[in-house]
């Protein structure tokens, strides 16, 4: 799922259910399977694999010689927001997966997006062509359920909104950024980055936020979570995307943390 | 309950087979036993009736014939010696008794015929003299000619014979008159037959009127 | 503007009519009339495209240059200024009449025929008069009646106008209308009736009297719609007991078509009556009036003077009116006989009905000039140059004011006032070089209020003071704190500016109102410009929002605007675009008019919202029908992918039930129909919500592929996240702080199902696990034995689906889905066994107050419901089913004499059975043959009654249909069979034996033994020795 190719198979909550099971004690693979898919259930083909592999892939279980075991923290799968804000610290391990390159190309499109189908499984080849990387209906299909559980955007019908506020906060929380106090944008930029390098672009030269994650900035500060400034005359910017019944002021100079 | 009625009722069941078994059996027995009571009482019959014969009427004992009705007796002993009739034995007593009364009827013949044949022969030949007595004797003596066991019969011939005795004897007959006697009964009496004592006698008892001379009809 | 002096001035300067303003007042409000027509004949609707302004007409034709005999109507539309300009005409012929000339000025007062007569009798001219009879007279009509009398009395004039009508007039009816008009003028109902307000009697009382409600521009006249007669008042009328001649004329005057046609002809017959009955009930008589004029001519003539008359309101003499034009037309020229008469030159504001109806045909080729004022009298910068009059005229002192008029009014001397508040406001150029400064208006909120406010029909001048200018000061000056107070709509709201305002602005009020200030007095747009060193913000210069306290906010900076050219005013919404967001810059898609109209009339509609907090959105049409898609539709679909139901814990069964249900997602506050899970506040922020969705609807298609789509998709996603952990709870909970529980009651349910169908038919609940639960296969067996109560449960439990509908909640519950496209089902397995071992524990038990019976969600009340109808029948089926099997196993025990009856004593059985047969068969019993296959299975059969046994002292009804869900009944029915048939075959058994034993006889059959044949063998001895004495002898 995130190592390669996506499944539509290995879903969150399927991934989240299993841990909670594997959490009560180590279980042997058939008899996980069998909880949850049990054989009486007659279904035709078994997804019990797929999304055993996704949570192996995420760490979130060990297997040895066949017995299942949580490889983390029972804190960690909580609850689902917190098994999510631990996936969303991780996600860089998984960069030159097809979930990675397909969200960073996703952003990359900006509002770009809207013009296109707005039922994204039919934007494999677009995607293919972005990443370089063969990218399929069942592919994009699979991508929708975990880019609105990690928070990249909403879903609507087949559609992604990218709105990276939820994301975003966890990868605030991730990166123990302290609260009230004023952080220049490059020092938060620099803080988040090893992790949301998925949908920030760090590297270049026009320090822009594209239009996702001014989205989610935007977001994060309409609830009070943030709180963005502009201080004139200062060297140390960047851009959120242009919005303007928003605001016309677009720069950011500073970033709190409420 | 049925559980148990169910027992009962078989055993029930089986009880009317049994007696029924029994009924027929006795029904049986009956019968057998009235076959063999039957056949005894002709054996009682007939024995009484040889022994009237052989004792009374002396004919000739067929000394068989009273060895297998001997015999016959122990078979008949011998059915019942269980307590109840034996059908089988009771049958081949009976096939034995008929065995027997066939022999004895073929005796008899010989013997009725020894017995009275010549008497017989003599009344037919005095029967024109006097009709009416020799009609009694032989009415008497006849009916014994067929075998049965009716000793009664036999009572009455012997009667019929010493009747018929008597008769001829009353009559004095001697062999020549009886032989003209016979010969004129035959038609075959000529008058060469009329010997002087024939003659004698025919004058004696009157019976000159009695008898007619016809001539012998040449056959052409 | 001055604030001191409006507040006391206002009262005075701001009045509609024009005729109770000072004269100096009037004067000083007054805005020159230009677009006046002068015609010679009457036409409703002129097209000559020479116009005139008012000066010229003054100087042609009102100052009589050539001293000339005429009579000038002056007509238009109501509250077009007719009076106004003719009160214009006499104060500016005041100032520069001849001397000789004698003016009489007819005010409009309360233009009733008491008020004017009372205006006659103050002129001097007129208490000269010599005729002091007509003078009295005159006096006592102007006295006051009593209003219900004067009212009365006008009633029973016209009866008896038409009682005694010899067809002396022009439109006549048959006597037997006549008569059956007059009956029915006599109905008690009908005089109600007609006497009511807003009835004929009334409006033709107002003319005559003074203080009256009836607008002044009524006519008073009988109209066909006052004859109609409705059923309602049919009915009235005959259950009042009518005399047959009114009741007859009430059924013709029924509205049909024959009805209308005779209604119109009864009002026009009955209006020419109406003349006569003024003047009786007012005590004057026609010739009174004619009198009157004739004799002030010839007074007048004596004196060597000329006369001038302006009426302002012809109508105020109904009654009277023949007379007084007969007295007016009638030139001074020409023969006549007696006295000398005055030159008079007459100048009579009338309406364009009265000209047509009310002046007869000679009247009006009398008339010797028609001017026409057209309704778009005013254009755009008289309007503006209006409303800074009155604003002046108001900051002005009375003495100012009448200073000015007293000398000659000339406008070069136009008093303007101090500004004392309104530095940097507008100002409005008048003649002669002057200016007048606007405070507390701009040029743009007057036309915005012109446009937007004034209802059509009523853009006149009249309202404009009215609804516009004296609310306005009125609200700056005593409540500037809260200006702009008053309720206006905004139309088109600038959802940019709206944004910007309440994202800087906490206070909604606030916001709100500052929202209006920039919408009306401004242009609406979130932009600021500099021009001449000035800071415009939404074209309002900077200063103006400090004078009211409102704050300075960031707007976007853009090129100052060229100055506008002057536009003829329309009327609405043809304004200049203030929100045209559909044309944004470097954007190539054009969103089609229409649906930018529909979105507009959807913003109006929630912008009334957000301010009414109510809304009513049940139409599927119209703005009403925008809004409805959106909250029935638009919304809740996004919110049902939007929401991961799943991962917040909620089953996807139970979302899609909400979804389904008749409970909204989200309502609207104060909506008024249809109930909501979650309600969306009256806010601006909400309002912008749904526009966003609509216009993700009208304009994307459904997509967000339209012009700042990205602002709404920002919008959304952001409110989403907003409302997320509320909606979910919502969606949770059957009520506050309570979770759905609504599966267990469907588990239940099901479990019960399961039992009574005997798809699980063990005895206790200790194997029945999951997959009993979620993979039970149906029970093939076609038929079965339980009780009615039993399959009349199972029946009930059918009917509609229900049992199928309930087992697919359960098997959907637990179901980790994908968006549902797969069929497979993943299973949570926790929680799984977290809600079947609660049931299982508690042995299929809820308790009544755990319950959720009446949840808002019908799908979930479903369960419960449809628990509800197999808990409510459970017991009767438990009784029935155990008192059925009771019997049954009680017969077989009675059968079997024991209540032990296992595989060994079927097998018994079944011996006995054979043996009783093969001895019926022998001993010849004739017995039916049972046949024992029923029975074959002992096993079973032994399970069975195990199974019944096991429960007979059991009153728990669980435990006893458990016990039965196997059907035992069914297994033991062909042993029983079995048993009743034998016991038949057994007793016709026993009959037949006992029949047969009889006849065999009782004899003894025990005789055997040697007693037997004694005799015999006796015989047989002696026959022996008889004959072995024979062989020997």
């Amino acid at each position: 799922m995130f190592k390669d190719k996506m499944v539509t198979t290995a879903i969150p909550e399927r991934i989240f259910a299993l841990c909670k099971i594997v959490e009560k004690g180590p279980i042997v693979s058939y008899e996980l399977k069998e909880k949850m898919e049990p054989e009486y259930l007659e279904n035709g083909s078994v997804y019990f694999n797929d999304y055993k592999n996704a949570a192996l892939e995420l760490g979130l279980i060990s297997i040895s010689d066949d017995l299942i075991s949580l490889a983390v923290d029972a804190k960690v799968i909580k609850n689902i927001e917190c098994m999510r804000t631990y996936i969303n610290s991780r996600l860089e391990m998984f960069n030159t997966g097809q979930f990675y390159l397909v969200t960073k190309a996703y952003f990359e499109k900006g509002s770009d997006i809207f013009k296109e189908d707005k039922n994204i499984a039919n934007l494999g080849p677009l995607f293919t062509q972005m990443t370089n990387y063969p990218v399929d209906a069942v592919a994009m299909r699979s991508w929708r359920f975990w880019a609105q559980f990690l928070g990249f955007g909403y879903l609507q019908e087949m559609f992604i909104i990218p709105n990276a506020c939820v994301f975003l906060w966890d990868t605030i929380c991730n990166a123990s950024l302290e609260k009230e106090r004023m952080y220049s944008v490059s020092e938060f930029v620099n803080a988040i980055t090893p992790m949301s390098n998925i949908i920030i672009d760090s590297d270049t030269a026009n320090r822009t936020f594209n239009y996702g994650v001014s989205n989610g900035l935007r977001a994060l500060q309409d609830v009070g979570k943030i709180k963005m400034d502009h201080i004139l005359d200062q060297k140390d910017t960047w851009t959120l995307y242009q919005l303007k019944a928003y605001s016309n002021d677009s720069t950011i100079t500073h970033i709190s943390i409420m | 309950m049925i559980f148990e009625d169910l027992v009962k009722t078989t055993k029930d069941m089986q009880d009317l087979q049994r007696r029924a078994a029994i009924k027929k059996n006795k029904d049986l027995q009956e019968a057998t036993d009235e076959k063999y009571r039957l056949l005894l009482t002709q054996i009682n019959k007939f024995v009484a009736t040889i022994e009237y014969l052989y004792t009374v009427a002396k004919i000739e004992k067929n000394k068989e014939i009273i060895s297998s009705t001997i015999e016959l007796l122990t078979l008949l002993e011998l059915a019942v010696e269980s307590g109840f009739a034996i059908q089988d034995n009771v049958s081949i007593a009976e096939t034995s008794y008929k065995n027997i009364q066939g022999e004895m009827k073929k005796d008899w013949q010989k013997q009725y015929s020894n017995l009275t044949s010549s008497t017989v022969s003599t009344l037919e030949a005095i029967k024109g003299i006097d009709a009416e007595s020799v009609s009694n004797c032989l009415r008497k003596i006849q009916p014994a000619e067929i075998w049965d066991t009716n000793v009664k019969k036999y009572q009455t011939m012997n009667t019929g014979l010493n009747e018929a005795d008597q008769l001829i004897a009353s009559l004095g007959l001697d062999d020549g008159i009886i032989s003209f006697l016979q010969n004129t009964n035959a038609g075959r009496a000529t008058l060469k037959d009329l010997d002087d004592k024939v003659l004698a006698w025919i004058r004696d008892e009157q019976l000159e009127s009695k008898i007619r001379i016809s001539f012998v009809k040449k056959l052409g | 503007m001055n604030s001191e002096v409006a507040k006391e001035r206002i009262s005075y300067v701001a009045r509609p009519d024009s005729i109770t303003s000072s004269e100096g007042d009037f004067l000083a409000t007054h805005v020159a009339v230009n677009k006046l027509r002068v015609l010679d004949k009457f036409d409703i609707s002129p097209s000559e495209k020479k116009t005139f302004s008012e000066e010229d007409i003054f100087k042609k034709y009102i100052s009589n240059p050539e001293d000339m005999h005429q009579f000038i109507a002056v007509y238009g539309q109501s509250g077009t200024g007719k009076s106004h300009l003719i009160r214009w005409f006499e104060a500016r012929y005041e100032q520069s009449k001849p001397k000789d000339e004698v003016i009489l000025f007819i005010r409009r007062s309360d233009n009733t025929l008491k008020g004017t007569i009372r205006q006659l009798l103050e002129k001097p001219e007129v208490q000269g008069i010599s005729n002091k009879d007509v003078y009295e007279r005159l006096l006592k009509a102007s006295l006051s009646v009593d209003e219900n009398k004067l009212k009365d009395m006008i009633y029973h004039n016209f009866i008896i106008e038409i009682h005694n009508d010899q067809d002396e007039q022009d439109i006549k009816i048959t006597n037997v209308k006549r008569k059956r008009l007059e009956a029915f003028l006599n109905n008690e109902v009908v005089h109600d009736y007609l006497m009511g307000e807003k009835g004929p009697i009334e409006r033709i009382y107002s003319k005559i009297a003074e203080h009256t409600l009836v607008d002044r521009d009524t006519v008073a006249k009988f109209k066909k719609e006052d004859f109609i007669v409705t059923a309602e008042l049919a009915d009235s009328i005959y259950s009042a007991g009518a005399d047959p001649k009114a009741e007859k004329m009430a059924r013709e005057l029924m509205a049909d078509e024959s009805g209308i046609e005779d209604a119109k002809k009864i009002a026009d017959y009955l209006n020419q009556f109406v003349s006569e009955v003024i003047q009786r009930c007012a005590g004057i008589e026609p010739g009174d009036f004619k009198q009157i004029f004739m004799d002030i001519r010839k007074e007048l003539y004596r004196l060597d003077k000329k006369l001038t008359i302006f009426i302002e309101d012809v109508t105020s003499f109904t009654g009277v009116d023949t007379a007084i034009l007969d007295a007016l037309l009638e030139a001074h020229t020409g023969k006549r006989d007696g006295e000398k008469l005055c030159r008079i030159s007459s100048v009579v504001g009338t309406t364009n009905s009265y000209l047509q109806d009310n002046f007869k045909d000679n009247h009006k080729d009398r008339i010797t000039k028609y001017i026409y004022i057209p309704s778009d009298v005013l254009d755009e910068n008289g309007l503006y140059e209006f409303v800074a009059r009155y604003v002046n005229t108001m900051s002005l002192s009375e003495d100012v004011i009448s200073d000015w008029a007293a000398g000659h009014a000339n406008p070069e001397d136009y008093p303007i006032h101090d500004v004392i508040e309104g530095k940097n406001w507008e100002y409005i150029d008048i003649s002669h070089e002057k200016k007048i400064n606007i405070y507390p208006f701009t040029k743009r909120s007057i036309l915005y209020f012109y446009q937007n406010v004034l209802e059509k029909g009523h853009q006149t001048p009249r309202y404009i003071i009215r609804d516009i200018i004296e609310p306005v000061v009125r609200d700056a000056i005593f409540n500037k704190s809260n200006f702009p107070s008053i309720d206006v709509k905004i139309v088109n709201v600038n959802t940019t500016l709206s944004f910007r305002i309440h994202s800087q602005i906490r206070n909604e009020s606030s916001a709100d109102r500052l929202l209006k200030f920039m919408s009306v007095w401004g242009n609406g747009a979130p932009d600021q410009y500099e021009k001449d060193g000035k800071t415009y913000i939404s074209a309002i210069q900077k200063e103006l929002f400090d004078d009211f306290g409102f704050p300075i906010l960031n707007m976007d900076v853009i090129q100052a605007p060229t100055p506008e050219s002057v536009n003829p005013i329309n009327s609405v919404n043809t304004v200049s675009p203030v929100n045209n967001e559909a044309h944004t810059e470097g954007n190539d898609q054009i969103v089609p008019d229409a649906k930018i109209k529909k979105l507009n009339e959807a913003n109006t509609l929630l912008t009334k919202w957000t301010n009414d907090h109510v809304i009513d959105i049940s139409a599927t049409v119209g703005a009403a029908g925008t809004v409805h898609s959106a909250v029935y539709d638009e919304m809740p679909d996004y919110l049902y992918t939007a929401i991961n139901w799943q991962a917040e814990g909620i089953s996807m069964d139970n979302a899609k039930k909400v979804k389904d249900s008749s409970v909204l997602f989200i309502a609207l506050e104060g909506q008024t129909k249809k109930e909501g899970l979650y309600t969306l506040p009256a806010t601006w922020n909400n309002l912008n919500i749904l526009l966003a969705f609509i216009r993700w609807k009208e304009y994307g298609n459904k997509s967000w592929n339209y012009p700042d789509a990205d602002f709404d998709a920002y919008l959304i996603t952001t409110w989403t996240e907003s409302i997320r952990k509320e909606l979910v709870k919502k969606v949770s909970e059957y009520k506050d702080g309570e979770e759905s529980r609504y599966i267990e009651a469907a588990v239940t349910a099901e479990m019960y199902r399961i039992i009574l169908a005997g798809e699980f038919r063990e005895k206790s609940l200790k194997n029945f696990n999951g997959q009993t639960l979620l993979a039970s296969k149906p029970n093939k067996l076609a038929n079965n034995s339980h009780s009615t109560e039993w399959r009349s449960l199972l029946n009930v439990m059918s009917q509609k689906g229900a049992d199928v509908n309930n087992q697919q909640t359960v098997r959907r519950y637990f179901n980790i889905g994908q968006g549902g496209a797969s069929s497979n089902v993943v299973l949570d397995s926790l929680l799984l066994s977290k809600v079947f071992g609660k049931v299982k524990r508690n042995k299929l038990v809820i308790a009544e107050d755990e319950k959720q019976s009446d949840d808002k969600i019908k799908q979930r009340r479903d369960a419960y419901a449809f628990l509800n109808d197999i808990e409510e029948r459970l017991d009767n089926v438990a009784k029935a089913e155990l008192s059925a099997g009771r019997e049954q196993i009680q017969r077989i025990y009675d059968a079997f004499g024991d209540d032990e009856v296992g595989e060994e004593e079927l097998s018994i059985f079944t011996e006995r059975v054979n043996k009783f047969y093969e001895e019926a068969n022998k001993s010849q019993v004739n017995v039916k043959e049972v046949p024992l296959d029923g029975i074959k299975k002992r096993d079973q059969i032994k399970k069975a009654i195990s199974d019944i046994a096991s429960v007979l002292d059991e009153d728990d009804s669980l435990t006893i249909i458990m016990a039965f869900s196997g059907d035992p009944i069914k297994t033991l029915k062909p042993l029983v069979e079995i048993i009743e048939n034998l016991e038949k075959e057994v007793e016709k058994a026993n009959n037949i034996v006992t029949t047969k034993k009889a006849s065999l006889g009782t004899d003894g059959f025990e005789d055997t033994g040697e007693d037997r044949y004694s005799e015999e063998l006796k015989s047989i001895q002696t026959n022996k020795q008889k004959l072995e004495g024979m062989v020997n002898a």
